[in-house]
């Protein structure tokens, strides 16, 4: 058996409450930093040699972007490949809207019901994900989603009624839960020092998928309708055939060439040494308990709910405000997502950097800026009454927005060690449900027009913004006051309760607690920190 | 960080007041007078039904100067621009269908039928009706054009409140009978093969012992006592 709380791997972490979302975040210092490198002759169990460094557990130490190569940066493209694929078909209706609300009927409440519906569905599949991945593998749980809604997806060509097409739209965004098996899966493959970028750049290429369709299925929509010649209304349900045939052959590439590890397509469930186990209450409740986690959903709820509500809206607001055709309005809604491209890991980049000159205060301050400009922008958007300054101001918009996005994941791995997947999926569910609130607010009502939506949009983004002025963390401060004398020993240990702590369950949130010390800004460090990776999602 | 936000908030500013400046605005409806009788009548086999089926029936539309108008009012008109426009029984909460006082930005009349030279005594006109016209309540507008194209007048197939002698129009559903089987077949193709993997998966883990599955499913557990 392995000695004590020495090289725990995260195989013997998988099963535990919330381990399948570990890794999201990309702050797991140690133990599930694994430095030791092994020499270049590492191989698989069949013998091949690895094409990247990779440490003990044959997880691969580096990213090499323009390679395929088995098994770890194959796996990072299928993954967010897969994840895009996801996103188009969830985002595939909106650019097509002003023609499927005329085949249909539909009112602008029944938009907007629609509109919400395509982000609830996510919120359940996310949870459940969650744990089919800790049970069957991130391979599984990828393709089993992809091609168990790739059915939804084409009953979208065959709805003939207001309330189908909102129950179409709700069964589509399930496929949204490949975020979670997309993380997962890369914190299998990937060690900890390089798994926060990967997944930076796995879930904003992923997210980039929303951007791709308001550009890709306008020009589908055309080709059929004009160059083949079919009726309009024909031609918009047979354009729905190439997300849905995405669906199958992304799933079938995934079941055929994926592999769950490095080593192949084996049970994790290799356990070694004594797990710590911990109980599945327990986690909920540090997670639940800490004020923390619900500030954190509130602006995530703002930042990518937003994201959301302008997929969801932004190519008929084009449409309808400034009388451009539909491949254009198309265009213009596609810049949204696709500055996710670079825009998602620029804001965790943008979140260490100020990590680095000013600890977390300066994260949060970061944080709070780039959604506020955000905010601001939207509001400016709102207003505008002219195309060209429009289409700046919701690409510059975009860029600050999901930066935002990119910047909440610096901050969430550091709010509790015991309930990181309870906080990250919280966090994440959040996001879903601004959107949702959002599109009921402003954009189901008969009072508001869009663009007055928009501008109350942004209203509400930059005041659900302002409660990060709450965030305290006694051992660091908040935005406004100064830390204490706690240290991160006592906030971490304070999670687990004097029995627990007596039996020494609370090593590996102590171990968190000495490496998270860089959050402390260089003025207070006493020593300098251990490689804290600095890379984010 | 402030000074940048500050930047920011006065460009958007400079932007606002930039784009305040508003365009020539177009000629309001409210100042054109009523000096045309529209008559909008569908030309269907099926008669009795009172709605036209797109692809299939016609609307045909009869129009002249209405008779208590002197005929030298007709002297200013060049042309005569059919349209066929939205009743506001298909415009509640339809944003996008929404009557503007300003004909540049009304978005009430949606299609325009044809245009004619104008003459005292009337022309008519017969539409077919396409495939791509959404279902609604519709009446026919037909606004008197000068030499330069400029709305001076108007007359619509229904009264002033736009609640009568509205035509009602089936639109097709854009459904095709292949592709629903196409669409049934793919699904079917995305399960189907989904199951026939993980089997042959499960069975070859059967068969070589290796765990794939996390579970052993093959392995009953131990109960005692029983």
């Amino acid at each position: 058996m392995a000695p004590q709380g020495e090289n725990r791997t995260d195989a013997d972490l998988t099963g535990e409450p919330g381990s399948s979302l570990h890794g999201v975040t990309g702050h797991e210092v140690f133990p599930y930093i694994n430095m030791d490198t092994v020499p270049e002759e590492a191989t698989d169990l069949k013998g091949r040699k690895f094409s990247l460094p990779v440490d003990s557990e044959h997880k691969a130490k580096k990213l090499k972007i323009y390679s395929f190569a088995r098994p770890h940066m194959l796996t990072f493209h299928l993954s967010w490949i897969s994840f895009m694929t996801c996103f188009f078909s969830t985002f595939a209706a909106p650019p097509l809207l002003p023609i499927i609300r005329d085949n249909l009927g539909l009112t602008k409440t029944n938009i907007a019901h629609a509109g919400v519906a395509s982000v609830s569905g996510s919120i359940i599949s996310r949870l459940l994900m969650g744990t089919i991945c800790d049970l069957f593998g991130p391979r599984y749980g990828c393709a089993i989603l992809i091609m168990a809604t790739a059915p939804a997806v084409f009953c979208m060509s065959i709805v003939s009624t207001v309330d189908g097409f909102i129950l179409v739209r709700f069964f589509i965004s399930f496929a949204l839960a490949t975020f979670v098996s997309c993380q997962f899966w890369m914190s299998s493959m990937f060690n900890g020092q390089i798994v926060g970028l990967a997944n930076g750049l796995a879930a904003g290429w992923g997210n980039a998928g929303g951007g791709i369709t308001q550009l890709v299925m306008p020009l589908v929509y055309d080709l059929i309708a004009k160059n083949i010649g079919a009726d309009n209304f024909t031609a918009w349900r047979l354009a729905f055939f190439l997300p849905g045939c995405m669906h199958i052959v992304m799933g079938l590439i995934v079941l055929a060439i994926g592999q769950d590890l490095p080593d192949g397509n084996y049970s994790s469930l290799k356990r070694s040494g004594d797990k710590v186990t911990d109980t599945f209450f327990k986690v909920l409740q540090y997670g639940v308990t800490n004020y923390r986690t619900w500030i954190f959903t509130i602006t995530y709820g703002y930042c990518l709910g937003v994201e959301l509500t302008v997929d969801n809206i932004i190519a008929q607001y084009f449409y309808d405000r400034f009388d451009i055709n539909l491949t254009i309005a198309g265009t213009i809604g596609s810049t949204v997502g696709l500055m996710n491209i670079i825009s998602r890991p620029a804001g965790g980049m943008i979140s260490d950097m100020a990590a680095r000159r000013f600890g977390m205060r300066g994260r949060l301050w970061a944080l709070w800026t780039l959604q506020t400009i955000g905010g601001v922008l939207c509001i400016g958007l709102g207003l505008l009454g002219s195309l060209g300054p429009s289409v700046v101001v919701l690409v510059i918009f975009s860029i600050f927005m999901e930066a935002a996005c990119g910047a909440t994941f610096g901050i969430i791995p550091f709010i509790s060690r015991r309930s990181l997947g309870v906080i990250s999926g919280a966090v994440g569910a959040g996001g879903n449900v601004g959107s949702i609130l959002t599109q009921v607010l402003f954009f189901s009502n008969q009072s508001y027009s869009m663009e007055k939506g928009i501008m109350l949009m942004g209203v509400m983004a930059i005041a659900c913004t302002a409660v990060l002025f709450l965030v305290y963390f006694p051992q660091w401060g908040g935005m406004l006051c100064p830390p204490s004398k706690a240290t991160e020993e006592d906030y971490y240990g304070g999670e687990w309760n004097e029995a627990e702590r007596a039996k020494n369950l609370h090593r590996n949130s102590l171990k968190f607690a000495e490496n998270s010390r860089s959050e402390r800004g260089p003025s207070r460090q006493e020593q300098t920190s251990d490689s804290a990776p600095t890379t984010r999602v | 960080m402030a000074s940048l936000q500050r930047l920011v908030v006065t460009v958007i500013m400079v932007i606002t007041l930039a784009t305040g400046v508003r365009n020539v605005e177009g000629v309001l409806f409210s100042s054109l007078t009523r000096t045309l009788t529209v008559i909008a009548q569908i030309q269907s086999e099926n008669a009795s039904a009172g709605a036209a089926t797109v692809g299939v029936d016609s609307v045909s539309i009869d129009w002249s100067l209405d008779s208590t108008i002197p005929s030298k009012v007709g002297e200013n008109y060049a042309y005569v621009k059919l349209e066929l426009c939205f009743a506001p029984v298909s415009q509640i909460d339809r944003d996008w269908r929404n009557t503007y006082d300003d004909l540049d930005k009304d978005k009430t009349c949606f299609r325009e039928l044809t245009t004619q030279r104008y003459r005292n005594a009337g022309d008519s006109f017969v539409w077919r009706i396409p495939k791509n016209v959404p279902g609604a309540y519709y009446f026919v507008r037909a606004y008197a054009l000068t030499v330069t194209g400029v709305e001076v007048g108007y007359g619509q197939s229904t009264d002033d409140e736009k609640n009568s002698n509205l035509i009602r129009i089936i639109p097709i559903t854009g459904r095709l009978r292949v592709m629903d089987f196409a669409g049934i077949l793919f699904s079917l193709l995305s399960v189907v093969s989904l199951f026939l993997v993980l089997a042959k998966e499960a069975r070859a883990q059967a068969f070589s012992g290796i765990r794939i599955f996390p579970i052993d499913l093959t392995v009953v557990p131990n109960v005692r006592g029983i």
